[in-house]
């Protein structure tokens, strides 16, 4: 069987056997995959930085059917500091989950682990003015990838563009006052700035929105909501989303 | 495994479920208990019972012990002020194995991991801060392991202990004895380098 070279994000790591792990990779060329890593769990091995979460690496694996063997690995970049903030922790996790929950095996998107890799290293760098930013304009940019773009220039239901104040989950995008009546199902009231903040996360590239300045209140909302609509397009909730929620005043 | 009998058969299953335990070595095994004596089969038997009866998490620094107060923080020799925090009580052995430190222990019981939902509250954190209030502790080592998730658990602990006014060190990380500086990844040599001593 021919080894396959490709680099790869490590977005979810399980133990397996005694030394054993088995790895979820974002690969450049071969989409979402599952990996055997051997003796990773042993002080000796090689391979130990290369195969944690967040690990960006250059990997040489035999093919499998389910799972691939790891054969060699090269670590290119870890974003080791986000282990010295939980919450950055936390909001990097859920965009690994995100990336788990969203793609099939096999199921290619070097666009989107582009973006994910150039997201992890702003925020690991501590380069974005906030975080929740780069959170909310990965989960829009994300979501519209796979194809459920929200609607986010006239309502969904009269097609005007005047009175726009709600985000219609069921709706797939904004509605207007007058329409709230006639809908059904989850709304999240939007403020001009909140709705301009949605339209710049579809329209601004990612470089240019981490020096965007915003109030962390309205981004989690606009997360919160962004996060509720991935849930209701791909048909599962992350749990990793969840958990950075309770994170945000764990011991209080 | 049709061949064997019922009895013994369900012995193998058992014993393979042991980590570690593959079905050859899970059928050796049984082949060796069923030949043992009956005084060395009930003493086996009487071990694994009283083992899972009457170990019991020490009520101070929660490593495995079956007494109230494990002999580490019963022993007054042990130097009162400084304390270790491990992840499993498999981690306290390793290091009394090595005879370097003679301080006390706290076994957090796991690490922090978002993905895993292992929050501050599903590890012996709080039982931590409280500890560390309530005694006169001048330093504590962060002892978890070098993974994402130790990591970040030891900084998390690190920065909510700091203000307490309590000294707060991370083990050193270097090269493994026996490796080769050529396969040493980048990031433990850069600690490595960090934690270097004058020799
Ligand atoms: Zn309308
Ligand atoms: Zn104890």
């Amino acid at each position: 069987m021919a080894l396959i070279k490709t680099k790869g994000l490590v977005i979810k790591e399980q133990p397996y056997k005694e030394q054993d792990k088995i790895l979820t990779i974002f690969t450049e060329d071969e989409g979402k995959i599952q990996c055997i890593a051997r003796g990773v769990r042993r002080q000796k091995s090689g391979l130990l930085a290369s195969t944690q979460i967040f690990a960006y690496s250059e990997f040489v694996y035999y093919p499998g059917k389910n799972f691939g063997i790891i054969n060699q690995s090269n670590l290119i970049e870890a974003f080791y500091p986000l282990r010295n903030d939980l919450t950055k922790m936390a909001l990097a996790s859920y965009l690994l989950d995100l990336m788990y929950n969203a793609y099939e095996f096999f199921q290619k998107s070097p666009e989107i682990l582009k973006l994910l890799l150039h997201v992890l290293f702003y925020m690991s760098g501590g380069k974005a003015k906030n975080d929740l930013i780069l959170v909310g304009a990965f989960q829009m940019k994300l979501v519209s990838y796979l194809g459920y773009r929200p609607g986010l220039e006239r309502c969904m239901i009269c097609q005007d563009d005047q009175e726009i104040s709600l985000f219609s989950i069921e709706n797939n995008g904004i509605i207007c006052s007058g329409c709230r009546e006639q809908t059904e199902g989850y709304l999240y009231k939007l403020n001009p700035a909140m709705l301009e903040l949605l339209q710049d996360f579809l329209r601004q590239p990612i470089k240019q929105l981490k020096d965007r300045e915003v109030s962390s209140a309205e981004a989690i909302k606009i997360n919160d909501l962004l996060d509720h609509y991935i849930g209701y397009c791909i048909g599962k909730s992350s749990k990793a989303y969840a958990f950075y929620k309770t994170m945000l005043n764990p011991l209080g | 495994m049709g061949y064997y009998p019922k009895t013994l058969e369900r012995l193998v299953l058992e014993l393979g479920k042991l980590p570690g335990i593959g079905e050859k070595s899970a059928q050796r095994l049984a082949f060796h208990i069923i030949n043992l004596s009956d005084e060395e089969i009930s003493s086996l038997s009487e071990a694994l019972i009283s083992a899972k009866a009457k170990i019991v998490l020490c009520q101070k620094c929660f490593t495995i012990t079956d007494k109230e107060i494990c002999d580490i923080c019963e022993n007054p020799k042990r130097d009162q002020e400084t304390i270790c925090v491990v992840q499993n009580s498999r981690d306290i052995f390793a290091i009394e194995k090595t005879r370097e430190y003679n301080g006390l222990y706290h076994v957090l019981h796991g690490a922090i991991s978002p993905l895993d939902g292992i929050g501050p509250q599903d590890i012996k954190a709080r039982e931590l801060l409280l500890r560390i209030g309530e005694s006169d502790i001048k330093e504590v080592i962060m002892a978890t392991n070098a993974t994402v998730e130790g990591e970040a658990t030891a900084m998390y602990l690190g920065n909510l202990i700091s203000p307490l006014g309590v000294k707060v060190t991370r083990l050193a990380k270097g090269i493994p004895i026996g490796a080769d500086l050529e396969y040493t990844d980048e990031i433990t040599l850069i600690k490595a380098f960090e934690g270097r001593n004058e020799i």
